[in-house]
């Protein structure tokens, strides 16, 4: 060690500012890795305003990378790391950190000797304050620049996205300032702008309109409450209605007709009182009644005829010119109904003195099933029919393990018929129950 | 150089290595126009135990330097011109039948012209690889053997070789191995104006100046000790073995120009002339140790034919000379603590 006292010492004296050069070195490289990247963040942001968080990576990662680049390059920092910096800059040609090696080793004898003595003798001409042990790196003008331009675009007077910004504010001002001037302006409509102005008046009397049609709507009926809850009054009806016109009360009547057909003599069966409730009976003839006044006004359609369930015949004199027709009806010899039935309407039978009833279709059954309470009605009645043969084989819980799950999109919505929806939340509610 | 190295100090041997150098070095300057480094390379080649391939066009002082270089040394020095017939026993010598006084026939080995001190293998791309190989013992080994007997060849032994890098029809390229036992190779490059003009002087109005012997063979022999001698330390081992480390093309010292030109890097015996270089580097420059500037300054001799190119390479003229460079440049000179 006695040998290369001067050389410790001169190295010794020299080691600080290595280190603080080599922390330079450690910042201009921090600089160069990561400016590269923040420059761009930062132009993005003169356009579009970029989070505070985004904007705050790169002095982060500027200084994540100082301190691994210092702590990478202060950590060679030893003395024959000084000792090369100083042959360098001296010009010894590694005599000096050659010498510390061979003392370190224990290297003695002859040129070794030699080469420690000699180095320890050029150790003791340095001067280390003259020394510049370091140098800017090469790179730092470019690194300079790359902080500047940086700097200015990160916190200069450059800010497109403020620009932006006004633009819109203005943009928003002047057309408040329009909305102003138009309120602010003449009420008077000019000529030209008058097709415009009764377009109000159109959509008015369209809307009357449409509220004198809403009004005349029957209330919405609440599915739920009616098919869980039906009124008494509604259940009351139905069944004075099923009772009073049923359809084994039409089958009856069309079976007393066809008795009146099969009878040979006309007056006896003209005797016979047609098998329909007087109730029935004065119905039908009042609906007759009525369509024969409208078509005697004219006010009768071919539509109006097809509708009629059940009306009265023709006068039995107007019948009986050309006899009693044979065969079973048809286009060719019979004569077929208004209801255009070519399926064998029956043949008029004349009755003298009276006008009896001919059943020419069933549709009077029908006109009650096509309401939506005939609907409710039948459909409650299908589906407790239905439900008697079900036998039981297992639970509904057992059935969600099997089943996929589905996303909500694919799901195909249909609107559940008015009758079933009671029995659908029914059968929901008892898989939850379940 | 009077006194044994026993006798002299350190400081006095190694300033008598600069100046038995220098000298030789002034003495052939006498004769060879220029080509100061060429000479200096030369004589390193000579202190390291090395051989030396020199390339250059014809008639530009190639063999008049080896030639010299033998009258300077006082060594014996033979001239083997190779051609495409020439044979290995025209080089190391041959088996033949000799009679006695008493009428006995036996077989007596002729020497060939490598039994000398110095042997300039003119052209030597022109004989054919037998041929050539003919000399691979003698160049590392210092020996010969023929019919199983080895011949050791007298030191300070060494082989000064030239090719001519422009006329290629019918020569053949030194294999890989034999460019390997050459401790240097040596552009050898057409002089300059200045430099003809003395050569013009030198040698149209009189006669070659005569040179004077500065050194023996004993003493080439004790410079040799004292080169290996010289010490190295550890970080300067180091970088010399990175930088040839780095002509492996799959090395991970390699660099990009390495990985894409070179097809095989340098041999372990390329780092030894390196560092023998470097030794003889430091004593002409009056220091005791080697340092990264020796190995830097003798890289490219000991490496350019030790390095093949591939042939994106050659068809680029991407010579070895700039791969080398970049391989110093890219490398740094680190020093690790022990």
């Amino acid at each position: 060690m006695a040998r290369t006292q001067a050389i410790v010492k001169v190295v010794g004296r020299v080691t600080g500012r290595v280190r603080m050069w080599r922390l330079i070195e450690a910042l201009v490289r921090a600089c160069k890795w990561v400016l590269w990247g923040a420059l761009p963040v930062y132009i993005v942001n003169l356009i579009w305003s970029l989070p505070l968080v985004v904007l705050l990576l790169p002095p982060a990662a500027l200084v994540v990378f100082f301190i691994v680049f210092g702590v990478k390059l202060l950590s060679g920092v030893n003395r024959f790391e000084v000792a090369k910096v100083i042959d360098d800059q001296v010009g010894l040609k590694d005599r000096m950190t050659s010498a510390l090696y061979f003392e370190r080793l224990g290297f003695s004898g002859g040129l070794t000797d030699a080469a420690v003595d000699d180095a320890s003798q050029l150790a003791e001409r340095v001067d280390p304050g003259r020394l510049s042990v370091g140098s800017m790196p090469t790179q730092t003008v470019a690194v300079v620049v790359l902080v500047a331009l940086t700097v200015v675009v990160a916190v200069g007077p450059l800010n497109i996205a403020d620009w932006l910004t006004a633009d819109k504010e203005t943009t928003v001002t002047e057309e408040a300032a329009d909305a102003q001037k138009k309120l602010d302006g003449p009420t008077e409509v000019p000529v030209a702008a008058l097709p415009k102005a009764m377009e109000p008046v159109k959509r008015k009397e369209t809307l009357e309109q449409m509220t004198k049609l809403e009004s005349e709507r029957p209330p919405e009926r609440d599915p739920d409450s009616m098919d869980i809850e039906m009124d008494p009054d509604l259940e009351d009806d139905i069944e004075a209605i099923k009772a009073s016109i049923s359809l084994k009360d039409m089958e009856d009547v069309e079976e007393a007709f066809k008795d009146d057909q099969k009878t040979s003599d006309p007056n006896e069966r003209q005797e016979r009182p047609p098998k329909i409730a007087p109730l029935d009976k004065e119905l039908l003839d009042d609906i007759v009644r009525s369509k024969k006044e409208k078509m005697k006004k004219g006010e009768g359609s071919k539509d109006d005829a097809i509708g009629i369930a059940v009306k009265m015949p023709a006068k039995p004199g107007a019948r009986q010119k050309g006899g009693p027709r044979k065969g079973r009806g048809g286009h060719g010899g019979g004569d077929v109904g208004e209801s255009g039935d070519t399926k064998g309407p029956p043949r008029r039978v004349n009755i003298p003195g009276r006008d009896p009833l001919i059943v020419e279709s069933r549709r009077s059954a029908d006109i009650i099933q096509k309401t939506d309470l005939e609907r409710v009605v039948m459909n409650e009645l299908m589906m407790r029919l239905s439900m008697e043969d079900v036998r039981v084989v297992g639970k509904a819980a057992s059935v969600p393990p099997k089943f996929t799950e589905q996303k909500r999109d694919p799901v195909v919505e249909e609107t559940v018929p008015l009758g079933l929806r009671g029995y659908v939340q029914r059968y929901f509610e008892g898989l939850a129950a379940e | 150089m009077s006194d044994t190295p026993q006798d002299m100090s350190t400081d006095q041997r190694v300033k008598d290595f600069r100046d038995t150098f220098m000298k030789m070095s002034d003495e052939i300057s006498k004769v060879i126009v220029g080509y100061k480094d060429v000479i200096n390379n030369v004589l390193t080649a000579l202190m390291c135990r090395g051989n030396v391939l020199l390339e250059g066009v014809p008639g530009i002082g190639k063999t008049m330097l080896v030639r010299t270089l033998g009258e300077v040394l006082d060594l014996r020095f033979r001239r083997v011109q190779f051609t495409a017939d020439l044979m290995p026993a025209d080089i190391v010598g041959t088996q033949m039948i000799a009679q006695d006084d008493a009428g006995n026939r036996t077989f007596r080995f002729e020497r060939g012209p490598v039994f000398t001190h110095c042997l300039l293998a003119d052209e030597i791309n022109r004989a054919t690889p037998k041929t050539q190989s003919a000399l691979l013992e003698a160049m590392e080994e210092h020996s010969v053997t023929v019919a199983g007997t080895r011949y050791v060849l007298e030191e300070p032994f060494f082989v000064l070789a030239t090719q001519n890098p422009i006329e290629m029809e019918g020569t053949y390229p030194l294999p890989q191995a034999e460019l390997d036992k050459f401790i240097f190779k040596l552009d050898v490059l057409f002089p300059g104006l200045e430099e003809l003009d003395e050569i013009i002087v030198r040698t149209t109005y009189e006669e070659m100046p005569p040179v004077n012997v500065v050194a023996s063979g004993e003493e080439i022999l004790q410079l040799r000790k004292l080169v290996l001698e010289v010490p190295i330390a550890p970080h300067v081992e180091d970088y010399a073995a990175r930088v040839v480390l780095a002509t492996q093309p799959r090395s991970e010292f390699a660099t990009e120009l390495v990985k894409r030109y070179i097809r095989a890097g340098s041999s372990p015996r390329g780092l030894q002339g390196l560092i023998l270089a470097g030794k003889v580097k430091a004593l002409l420059d009056s220091r005791y140790c080697v340092s990264c500037d020796d190995v830097d300054e003798m890289a490219v001799p000991t490496l350019r034919h030790r390095i093949q190119r591939n042939l994106e390479a050659e068809a680029e003229e991407v010579s070895t000379d700039v791969i080398i460079a970049d391989i110093l440049e890219k490398i740094p000179q680190t020093v690790e603590a022990v």
